[in-house]
């Protein structure tokens, strides 16, 4: 691992180099003066900075800078106004925003309701081909009902359109229509509190603050988006200024981060869970015991604490991370850890030895988890092998004809939604790619469609609560732990970052 | 001399051809892009849509054909992962690699042919321990690691230079280094042997027989013998810098192609690969057609015997 050479330099390496040239050591400081530029590594280049067409993560983080969603959630996660102030369910499938009057995009042009009905419009058309289809596919349409007021219609009753609108950009429709699709890619413009700069292809995208923005204005007059691919980079770009703020960091850097003055580390346990798919179509993991023997036999704190040094996740036993909405504040019962009870269980279901089980990961799942996980199972007597295969071919193996699947798979998986709906339905629903060989039934499947399709939240809590209570009773899947997202900044940069990975860079702040 | 060309130019076409066909397929086996592309969250029907609207759900054969067409008509077609011209992205990325490779080349010939006479011209001498080391640690110092050193101890350390980037001018600096260093250290080796064949040679004698000055010796008559083989290593070092580029790149956060590379292999952007790769290729092979015609330039030996 190319990080690896950077732990072990040691203070001796600096304490040699600065001593040899002390003349030197005053020009690595960081400016004194008040904060101009914001600068922000990322791993890789944003797929796209038109909202609609891509949503990596670094997209994500770039032009969501420069465009406002319709709705947006504080940092707790909970739905707030943005550019819609008011909702009002008109009917069991429509529902009527009011838009704010006083936001206009960064060619001046006001932002009326006709733009938001276009942003919805052009989402869910499938000529446009944007990645969010498929997160929008409950959305039967939009159309201006008024100069301030938009009407959504779904296709069935849908209890998760306002959290939907939190991820849904608005882009000034005459500008789209006027230069095109392509154009608007390389030239965006929003209506967010920064406007588009440059976009220097492998190196950087620039912007400068709006100063017409509607709401809370950022503290930096300018924000540079940088990419920096690899992460012991990234971390010398922090340590020497360059940057201010980076992103996604492994736990072993992130402590050395730690010890350094001048920096420090923040991380969210985000929506994305860490576990183990079982193939409870194989034999013998038909067999509920067997289920239980693996479920007891990985130490969930052992992984955490010694190989994420306590940094990069937090141990769960359930799906579903407690900020989501249907995250059951009652967990049933799952099996603890126990190796001795899973010796006992493989011992009675295979008296005559090792139960063979072949197991597959593929990077970036931290490959340490998996083997670890492994050697867990061997010392409860599975025979069990580990393969790590290429994102493309997992993928293809994961998700095709159970027969052909591993006994386990190792997965992070996230809807980055904020609602039990996102992950019971990727892992479990009927259809779903991911959900193959669950041991799903047409019960489980009645309160997934419940769940969706009842506006009342007291209902849908029951449904995701019964869920869970199948999840833990049958063990098709063993959560492990979230995934936490690790930040590193400057210690004079505030920034709290949230469980759906969001960086907005109006809500940081800097101190001298 | 005409023949000859024709049939390295040829030769050459064959390679590309056969370059591309093994890039396409092989790129291929590795699984479906659309997959990878998407949001876990989509639906098998929106990723059969999207693998349609790519023309990626056509017969392999029929993708091939219309690739080769495509390139006839240098048309390399639109990445997958960022929805432009391939073309595009390679022209905006091409200057920084051309900039670094042949940068880390200067510095390479600057640094490693003087290293490689003094090696050879002083052999004997105790000192000489030292280019030995450093051609050494050239010559087996992964870049990967040799360029986070860099950055520890240029960047971090001392702040001499930027840790990552191309923004400023001395940007380059490291990533330079860090690049030429192996090839600095086949230069020297290479050209210490060569000096070292030639030292030996009658007509060496002959002119410290008739008293010419060592280092008008070394300037006028070693020297120039000693080219020959480093001229085909410069070509072949050329296309060797290109390739090494993809990791010092991604290290140096260098916006070349070498990092487009690495992350459109990552995201199986394959119109992408292929139009790096057909790049890649094509500078490669006129790099070696190039080192053919110079060194007949130098050694008439070579172009009588090779045009006859």
């Amino acid at each position: 691992m190319i990080a690896n050479p950077v732990i072990p330099r040691g203070r001796w390496l600096r304490a040699a180099l600065l001593s040899s040239v002390i003349a030197f050591a005053g020009l690595s400081g960081h400016a004194a003066l008040a904060k101009e530029t914001i600068v922000i590594d990322l791993v890789d280049e944003p797929q796209s900075l038109d909202p609609h067409l891509h949503a990596n993560n670094s997209a994500l983080y770039t032009y969501g800078n420069m465009f406002d969603n319709l709705l947006t959630r504080d940092n707790a996660g909970k739905i707030i106004p943005n550019i819609a102030t008011k909702w009002s369910q008109l009917s069991d499938t429509e529902i009527e925003f009011t838009i704010r009057d006083d936001v206009t995009f960064h060619d001046g042009s006001p932002l009326t309701a006709e733009d938001v009905a276009f942003s919805i419009q052009r989402i869910i058309d499938p000529a446009y081909g944007s990645d969010w289809i498929s997160t929008f596919a409950a959305i039967a349409g939009a159309e201006a009902t008024g100069p301030n007021t938009v009407k959504v219609t779904t296709k069935t009753v849908y209890p998760l359109t306002l959290g939907m609108m939190t991820k849904l950009p608005v882009v000034p429709k005459a500008v789209v229509e006027k230069v095109g699709d392509e154009a608007f890619n390389l030239s965006p413009v929003g209506s967010g509190p920064y406007k588009f700069v440059a976009w220097n292809r492998g190196v950087s995208v620039d912007m400068a603050a709006y100063d017409g923005y509607w709401g809370e204005k950022p503290e930096f007059p300018k924000a540079e988006f940088r990419i920096v691919p690899d992460a012991a980079t990234r971390v010398a770009d922090l340590q020497t200024g360059a940057a201010d703020l980076i992103v996604t960091l492994t736990p072993d850097l992130a402590v050395q981060i730690q010890a350094e003055p001048g920096l420090k580390v923040e991380t969210v346990a985000t929506e994305r869970m860490a576990y183990l798919k079982l193939n409870l179509e194989a034999k013998p993991f038909d067999d509920i015991r067997v289920r239980e023997a693996i479920a007891s036999a990985i130490d969930r704190e052992g992984l955490v604490q010694g190989l994420l040094l306590g940094i990069g996740g937090v141990e769960s036993e359930q799906l579903i991370a407690p900020s989501s909405f249907g995250s059951d504040p009652n967990p049933p019962a799952f099996p603890a850890y126990d190796p001795d009870h899973a010796r006992e269980l493989v011992k009675e279901v295979s008296p005559d030895g090792p139960i063979p089980m072949t197991l597959v990961n593929r990077p970036p799942y931290s490959q340490s988890v998996a083997e670890a996980v492994q050697q867990m199972l061997i010392d409860v007597g599975f025979d069990a092998t580990l393969e790590v295969k290429e994102g493309g071919t997992w993928y293809q193996q994961v998700t095709g004809d159970p027969a052909q699947h591993p006994d386990g798979y190792f997965i992070n998986m996230s809807c980055s939604c904020g609602d039990a709906d996102g992950l019971f339905t990727l892992v479990f629903g009927k259809g779903a790619n991911f959900a193959k060989a669950t041991g799903a039934t047409d019960e489980t499947e009645a309160l997934l469609v419940k769940g969706r399709t009842t506006l009342d939240e007291g209902e849908r809590m029951e449904a995701y609560e019964a869920m869970a209570d199948w999840v833990a009773e049958t063990l098709p899947i063993i959560p492990m732990y979230q995934v936490s997202q690790i930040y590193a900044m400057n210690e004079k940069l505030s920034f709290t970052p949230t469980p759906n990975e969001t960086m907005f860079i109006n809500r940081m702040a800097w101190s001298e | 001399m005409g023949a000859f060309i024709l049939k390295r130019l040829f030769q050459a076409f064959i390679a590309v051809f056969g370059v591309l066909t093994f890039v396409f397929f092989l790129q291929r086996l590795t699984g479906d892009p659309v997959a990878l592309l998407a949001p876990v969250n989509t639906t098998a029907e929106d990723l059969e849509r999207i693998r349609h609207s790519l023309g990626l759900d056509r017969p392999l054969i029929v993708q091939y054909l219309d690739f080769l067409w495509g390139v006839v008509r240098l048309d390399l077609g639109r990445s997958l992962a960022q929805s432009i011209p391939v073309s595009d992205l390679i022209w905006s990325r091409l200057p920084y690699t051309l900039w670094l490779a042949v940068s880390s080349l200067v510095f390479a010939l600057v640094l490693g042919v003087p290293l490689g006479v003094i090696m050879a011209v002083w052999r004997r001498h105790k000192l000489m321990a030292i280019p030995s080391t450093i051609v050494l640690a050239g010559q087996s110092l992964p870049t990967f690691w040799s360029g986070i050193m860099f950055i520890l101890i240029f960047a971090v350390g001392l702040g001499w230079l930027p840790s990552s980037g191309a923004r400023t001018p001395n940007s380059v600096i490291l990533p330079m280094v860090a690049l030429g260093l192996f090839s600095m250290a086949t230069f020297a080796r290479v050209m210490r042997t060569a000096m070292i064949d030639e030292l030996s040679k009658d007509y060496i004698r002959t002119a410290r027989a008739k008293g010419v000055p060592k280092n008008a010796m070394i300037a006028r008559h070693l020297m120039r013998n000693s080219l020959i083989p480093l001229i085909t290593m410069l070509a072949l070092e050329l296309a060797n810098l290109l390739a090494g580029a993809a990791v010092v790149e991604t290290v140096f956060a260098w916006p070349g192609l070498g990092q487009l590379a690495v992350q459109s292999i990552g995201a199986r952007d394959f119109p992408v690969v292929q139009g790096v790769v057909l790049l890649g290729a094509v500078t490669a092979i006129s790099l070696n057609f190039l080192a053919d015609v110079l060194y007949g330039a130098v050694d008439p030996r070579i172009r009588v015997g090779r045009g006859g």
